[in-house]
């Protein structure tokens, strides 16, 4: 899901990147309001959570590849918001270290996966949770917001790349992605409906199950904040943190699974590949700004196997996103409630 | 014969004195900055039951800064780079900060100093010194935030540094509590004594800096009298006091892990 470099025009990216300033901003400031300094470091725990789950690739149908999110998990966590700044910390980084997503193309891709992913997806979720729900219906109705929400973000990406040809177009041939959107949404949708779908509500089911059950305390929305009482600030008795590192732990040395996936997602083709799909070079792609990540793929080439560097990725990707948000918490009101910090 | 009672005229003058106001910058960072030192100094150590002694840390700190820096291969930095962001994630953030406050910065430089390399297509050449000045630079400064001053002090003597060099050290820390105490006292009168425009701020804070230069003599001279009161002949044999700093059993787990980066490190260098 993740819109690479040049596969949209300037034009398009910088009306996103527009967009995408103000929505930040609303939910920075929603953040700083109901969130206190210590469910921060929480919060990056949950953007670690969103990265690895991004790097778990799994085989679609057609031969391409998807990987869940965990964003409406996140959101049912901490709130719509707060799960966007989370999310769109996390696919920042990607972008910059790992080249998972085009830089200029950032905009657009905070936009579906970090603000339409985990408000349709909260959303969803405390309509069907109800005002009583019990555990059985929280687990259910994250299942189905989940599911929902990463095919509505799988139908913008889809608009978005398949509006590109319509606008972009020289001598009948595509300047940036080639495929209309009679193609691109369906196609998006192929893979999302299915298998990708699935596993972003697997996901999400089985990490807040095991929340629910070992760590209550982690995030701020708890049950009784599902049934409309708004964000709950949850005492915390004991750390919340260690079972869900351990946890995080294991997924990122389970990480090189996602390496068992062969093939490239829908519309993250490599230029030449493309060009062999569709005859011919876009003009808009061919030449035009490539952003030189530190660490291209998750890969270093040959000289080390796949998967050591996809865990050494894992690593590096995990601890900046806690550090990160270690250090915001540091800027952060402290909660009047709680005096035990968990920085 | 009476005595008069009245107050004399200048006396009984309505005062209406409004001192100018002054910047006191000069008085207040400066007296930050030695509350900071001396705060620093007083931050209580726990080693932690697993965690490496001071000696070996040292040791094990030095071997990974030599390393990384003649390491030529990018892959290894990086892994260095994932190993001390894992360190940094697990210790506390008031360590983190003040150790990201001294990294980040001369990181940051290092980065903008290499940015011709960038514009002639060395971009992986920037990363990779700005990386090993940010790895080398934060291996340091975390060994150095995560021990007591006494306790590396101690730790020298386990590498055959000069006893005479450790004595000095010992007593330099000593006296910079000591002398540190005294400047915040000689600011804050200073600052209570501030009022209205001080025109000579070089004065003030240059008399600050002569009345400490006497107090450091002063109490290098009382020490080295007490010294002397207890027998101090010229020589330094501190033995018994520095056999706390061995060697612990945890040190063999993370010696291992040493072996293991080093092995790591030629395998890089050699492929």
């Amino acid at each position: 899901m993740h819109i690479p470099e040049n596969y949209m025009s300037p034009a398009t990216c910088g009306i996103f990147d527009v967009v995408i300033i103000p929505i930040w901003v609303y939910a920075i400031k929603k953040t700083k309001d109901t969130k206190t300094k210590e469910k921060m470091p929480m919060l990056g725990l949950a953007a670690a959570f969103c990265f690895i789950a991004m790097m778990f690739n799994i085989p679609l149908p057609g031969g391409t590849t998807g990987h869940a999110v965990c964003g409406t998990l996140v959101a049912i966590l901490f709130g719509g918001w707060p799960g966007g700044i989370a999310l769109s910390v996390a696919f920042i980084l990607q972008s910059i270290f790992f080249g998972d997503g085009g830089i200029l193309a950032i905009g657009a891709n905070c936009f579906n996966i970090a603000f339409v992913l985990p408000i349709v997806g909260f959303s969803l979720y405390r309509l069907i949770c109800g005002n009583k729900p019990s555990l059985k219906k929280e687990l259910l109705a994250a299942g189905i917001s989940s599911y929902v929400a990463i095919n509505v973000a799988a139908i913008f990406t889809g608009l978005e790349l398949g509006v590109q040809p319509l606008l972009f177009s020289e001598n009948g041939q595509a300047l940036y992605c080639p495929y209309p959107i009679a193609i691109s949404v369906p196609a998006m949708l192929e893979g999302h409906l299915t298998i990708a779908g699935l596993a972003e509500a697997a996901f999400t089911v089985g990490i807040l199950a095991f929340v629910r059950k070992v760590a209550p305390n982690f995030g701020i929305q708890d049950l009784n904040a599902a049934s409309g009482e708004g964000n709950q600030i949850a005492p915390l008795k004991k750390s919340p943190i260690i079972p869900v590192v351990i946890i995080l732990a294991i997924l990122v040395i389970a990480t090189p699974l996602g390496l068992i996936a062969q093939g490239d997602a829908w519309g993250e083709w490599s230029l030449d590949d493309l060009s062999a799909m569709v005859g011919y070079a876009p003009a808009g792609m061919d030449g035009a700004f490539e952003w030189n990540a530190f660490i291209p793929d998750y890969s270093f080439g040959e000289i080390m196997p796949e998967w050591i560097a996809y865990i050494l990725c894992a690593v590096i990707g995990v601890c900046i996103l806690i550090l990160i948000f270690r250090f915001v918490s540091l800027f952060m009101k402290k909660s009047p409630k709680n005096s035990g910090a968990n920085s | 014969m009476s005595i008069s009672t009245s107050l004399p005229s200048w006396l009984k003058e309505e005062q209406n004195y409004a001192p100018q106001t002054d910047s006191k910058r000069y008085i207040t960072k400066s007296l930050l900055k030695i509350t900071s030192i001396l705060k620093n100094l007083k931050v209580v150590y726990k080693s932690h039951l697993y965690g490496p002694s001071v000696a070996f840390k040292m040791l094990a700190v030095l071997v990974l800064i030599v390393i990384t820096s003649v390491s030529r291969n990018y892959i290894f930095v990086l892994f260095m780079l994932a190993c001390v962001l894992v360190f940094l994630c697990a210790l506390h953030m008031d360590v983190v900060k003040r150790s990201i406050a001294i990294t980040a910065p001369i990181s940051l430089i290092t980065f903008l100093v290499m940015l011709p390399a960038i514009i002639f297509g060395q971009y992986s050449s920037a990363l990779l010194v700005a990386s090993k000045v940010f790895i080398t630079t934060s291996l340091a400064t975390l060994c150095v935030f995560t021990s007591a001053p006494n306790s590396i002090t101690k730790s020298l003597r386990k590498f055959k540094i000069p006893k005479t060099i450790i004595v000095m050290l010992d007593l330099a820390i000593r006296n910079i509590i000591i002398l540190g105490k005294q400047a915040a006292l000689l600011l804050n009168s200073l600052n209570v004594r501030s009022i209205g425009k001080n025109v000579d701020k070089k004065s003030a804070i240059g008399s600050i800096g002569g009345v400490l230069l006497i107090k450091t003599s002063i109490s290098a001279t009382t020490t080295y009298e007490a010294m002397q009161c207890r027998g101090f002949d010229g020589s330094y044999d501190y033995t018994n006091i520095y056999e706390a700093s061995t060697f612990k059993i945890s040190d063999l787990i993370w010696l291992a892990v040493l072996l293991v980066i080093i092995a790591i490190f030629i395998y890089f260098q050699i492929v």
